[in-house]
């Protein structure tokens, strides 16, 4: 076999294989597109590169309209938007970190702390709604900024520290609520802003948008989301080129802290109670939704809108099939298989990673 | 002939990459290919060793008509490429490299033993003295080079495809690599030779082709042409000065001074640096001249030595603060520290001015203004892309590092430093460079110019201080700067 490999542009290089048969090579939109008899390759794998994931979100959109009448009603809708408030706020905070290279595993934890923090805040030291949902934004944004500046500056790698501080967090946790559901004592104020309806959608699908059009505004057209789309592209040249890297990613652990508190809000408000595991299985499906986000439109990328895209594939499917009578551990099958296929779709004819 | 091709096309979505191409290559001779970044003769070699298909066109080796499927094919014929950015495992051994997939076994068990011996073999082939155990990573990168021809020598290359074998090298290590060609030649093994650096193509080869524009202009005995000749044809126009004429300094009051630097194997080493000065760093890779530079521009942490601006000391701890006070450095290692290749062009361009397009507080960047910005500045240059939002990489080695030399012009420093700013770029852009680095130098800037290539510092430069060992061992000034001056304070004991 050979070893001897093409530079830039060619690194996976798949040119041949062990049966002879000739793979089609050069299928991504670069020079390197053949001519001729290959020309179908030439566009379809760059095609299905950018808008796999979205045809199949159409699909997937087609076949439980189909299916069930009430699929895109819009009481549905509402529910399915509501539902998705809380993902859609933690998978679009994550994305930031995710942009310079940073994974957060400790963000289901965090969520379910600062989620305990609010609630106890308002039930039992009495705590007014608004005054409470602010310290806990405080405490957000501070745990970020520890776990931020730890990863920054220890260059320790953020997968394997946010992973500890899931577990750390996870016994904080339980020493505020000792494991029971809190649901005495919150105002009717506090529960209301999850039911509250602006232009028939809920609040908590209103601060999702809002959330991500911030988001989306920042990294994609200020100066601090150039800096963070550099030091996720070459961290040296972009030190070198006089951006503070450390402060920089502290700033995206910041964010997904203040995220992860909005979360905890919108979470705590809808069941209006804390209660266990309410926010640790987010974790998942929130990097699920960046993973299908970074098969859209922007292929290789992380973006916002692309998050948020595979937000609401994710809700739907889930819904769709509540809505067919599937039971949660046919849901989890089939949510898996479509993710992992939509995402291979999104990378046939692509050879740069 | 070893390998003919004729009439090859390559035709990329807009552009026109190999337009008719035919070349043939005897058996036994080196066979330079030069050309401008661009030319075509990247997607040729990529032909030829079956990273490519041409559109139309006939491969023939030893006599018959060949078609590739992928680089295997190549291989087993016996042509080899050794890219310009090398492609070992870095984490393996030499040893390992040089006979990755061939690994003697008994009963299932690689015989490390022997591995290591054949390798040393082949290593002694092509004067590789690094023992072969160590991990390709810690070799140096002329060694680095040295075990990617040994690879394909122990899978009994016939034609070694070099794509600028010589970059990063130090003068020493490029001479030992000559001799390696030089050897190879001896021993019947073809070599096609690509290389901007033309007095080593002048040495080397027995025959040269030139390409522009996807087409061959020439090929000839090299005994024929002059460097001259060689380069009117790869630039397509006559060749006017080279380097640009040298204006004295404006002042006395040196805008930038170093003062005891000292950090790593760096010991001592002081300058000062005048407004309109042109001020260069030379000495062999490793005589601590970029780490020098790194240390004073905040790149790497100095163990003592004081920096002044302007007469004035300052505080430089980070990269920010020295751009703060009016530095740049464009490093050496364009891939490594430079480029950002999936960012677009734009935004590697104006990545330390991005403020400017900045909406004050928001900061909104204005993008139409940031893009009319870049894209004149890199006009200046000749850098010539469809659009400057485009990724990085879309653009040539050589257009990369204008861009980036464009984005340190755009900040308006009051101090230069260029680490190995034509490394990789061809003749024409390297006099687009040169003429900057001078314009720069005549707008009241300081610039320090580091290079490999002493041409360029004896032509640049009004002061040059050399370096060895991590101090500086000489200061050369005005008409005493010469090639043999320097190489002169290089070596001495």
């Amino acid at each position: 076999m050979s070893t001897s490999q093409p530079t830039e542009g060619q690194k996976v290089g798949v040119t041949g294989d062990a049966g002879g048969v000739a793979v089609p090579r050069g299928g991504a939109p670069k020079p390197g597109a053949p001519s001729g008899k290959r020309d179908v390759t030439s566009w379809i794998g760059p095609f299905f590169q950018r808008y796999g994931v979205l045809i199949a979100f159409a699909a997937v959109i087609i076949f439980f309209s189909l299916e069930s009448s009430v699929f895109l009603s819009l009481s549905n809708l509402r529910a399915v938007f509501s539902g998705a408030a809380s993902l859609s706020v933690i998978a679009a905070v994550l994305t930031v970190p995710m942009i310079m290279g940073d994974f957060d595993l400790s963000i289901g934890y965090n969520t379910q702390v600062l989620g305990a923090v609010v609630v106890t805040l308002m039930a039992f030291r009495g705590w007014a709604t608004g005054t409470s949902i602010i310290a806990t934004i405080g405490v957000g944004a501070f745990i970020g900024l520890l776990l931020g500046s730890l990863i920054a500056w220890s260059k320790v790698s953020a997968f394997v520290i946010t992973l500890g501080a899931g577990i750390l967090l996870q016994g904080v946790e339980l020493r505020i609520t000792q494991g029971h559901t809190i649901f005495q004592g919150l105002e009717a104020s506090y529960v209301k802003l999850a039911q509250d309806k602006f232009l028939t959608f809920t609040l908590p699908v209103w601060i999702a948008l809002v959330v991500s059009i911030f988001l989306w505004y920042v990294t994609r057209h200020t100066v601090l989301g150039r800096r963070m789309a550099a030091v996720g592209g070459n961290q040296e040249a972009a030190r070198l080129s006089g951006i503070n890297v450390e402060f920089m990613r502290t700033a995206g652990f910041i964010i997904v802290g203040i995220g992860a508190a909005v979360a905890s809000v919108i979470i705590t408000s809808q069941a209006a109670s804390s209660y266990p595991d309410s926010a640790t299985g987010l974790l998942i499906p929130a990097y699920a939704s960046l993973f299908l986000g970074a098969a859209i439109l922007r292929p290789g990328e992380f973006h916002i809108w692309g998050t948020l895209i595979g937000v609401l594939f994710i809700s739907f499917i889930q819904n769709g099939l509540t809505l067919l009578n599937y039971s949660s551990s046919t849901t989890n099958v089939v949510e898996g298989a479509i993710f992992i296929a939509a995402v291979l779709t999104s990378r046939i004819g692509r050879q740069r990673t | 002939m070893l390998l003919e091709a004729r009439g090859m096309n390559k035709r990329f979505p807009g552009v026109v990459a190999l337009d008719d191409v035919s070349i043939s290559v005897r058996a036994g001779e080196v066979h330079g290919l030069v050309g401008e970044n661009g030319a075509g003769k990247s997607t040729l070699l990529k032909i030829v060793s079956g990273l490519y298909s041409p559109d139309d066109g006939e491969l023939v080796w030893n006599g018959e008509s060949v078609s590739f499927k992928g680089p295997p094919d190549a291989v087993k014929l016996g042509i080899e490429l050794i890219p310009q950015e090398l492609d070992l495992a870095f984490n393996l051994s030499a040893a390992e490299n040089i006979m990755m997939g061939y690994y003697p076994s008994r009963l299932g068990r690689v015989r490390w033993r022997e591995v290591n011996r054949q390798a040393r073999e082949v290593a002694a082939s092509v004067r590789l003295t690094a023992d072969v155990r160590r991990k390709c990573a810690n070799l140096s990168p002329a060694e680095q080079r040295l075990v990617m021809i040994a690879r394909a020598l122990a899978r009994n290359a016939r034609l070694l495809i070099m794509d600028e074998p010589t970059v990063a090298l130090t003068e020493v290590e490029v001479d030992a690599l000559k001799a390696v060609v030089r050897d190879l030649r001896r021993n019947g093994v073809t070599v096609i030779y690509v290389s901007h650096r033309l007095d080593e193509v002048l040495e080397l080869t027995d025959r040269v082709t030139v390409m522009k524009d996807g087409k061959v202009i020439s090929t000839d005995p090299t005994a024929g042409v002059s460097k001259t000749q060689l380069i009117e044809r790869i630039i397509g126009r006559p060749y006017g000065e080279q380097f640009p004429e040298r204006q004295e300094p404006q002042s006395d009051q040196p805008v930038l001074s170093a003062r005891n630097v000292s950090g790593g194997f760096v010991r001592d080493v002081s300058f000062d640096l005048r407004p309109g000065e042109i001020l260069g760093l030379a000495g062999l890779v490793g005589s601590g001249r970029s780490e020098v530079v790194r240390m004073v521009f905040g790149a790497d942490l100095r163990d003592e030595g004081e920096i002044e601006v302007d007469g004035k000391p300052v505080r430089i701890r980070h990269p920010r603060h020295a751009i703060r006070h009016g530095l740049s450095l464009l490093p050496e290692d364009r891939r490594g520290q430079g480029a950002i290749v999936n960012m677009s062009i734009a935004a590697n361009v104006s990545l330390p001015t991005v403020r400017r397009f900045a909406m004050r507080g928001t900061g909104m960047i204005h993008e139409r203004a940031e893009g009319r910005a870049v894209r004149e500045r890199i006009g200046q240059f000749n850098v010539e892309t469809p659009s400057v939002r485009r990724p990085l990489k879309f653009l040539s080695g050589g257009n990369q590092q204008k861009a980036l030399i464009a984005k340190w012009d755009m900040s308006e420093s009051r101090v230069f430093v260029f680490d190995e700013p034509t490394a990789g770029v061809d003749v024409g852009a390297k006099q687009e460079i040169y003429s900057r680095i001078a314009k720069l130098a005549q707008g009241g800037a300081g610039v320090i110019v580091i290079s490999s290539e002493l041409e360029e510092v004896v032509g640049l430069c009004h002061r040059v201080l050399v370096m060895r060992e991590g101090r500086c061992v000489g200061e050369l000034k005005g008409d005493a700067i010469s090639e043999a001056a320097i190489l002169e304070l290089c070596y001495a004991a």
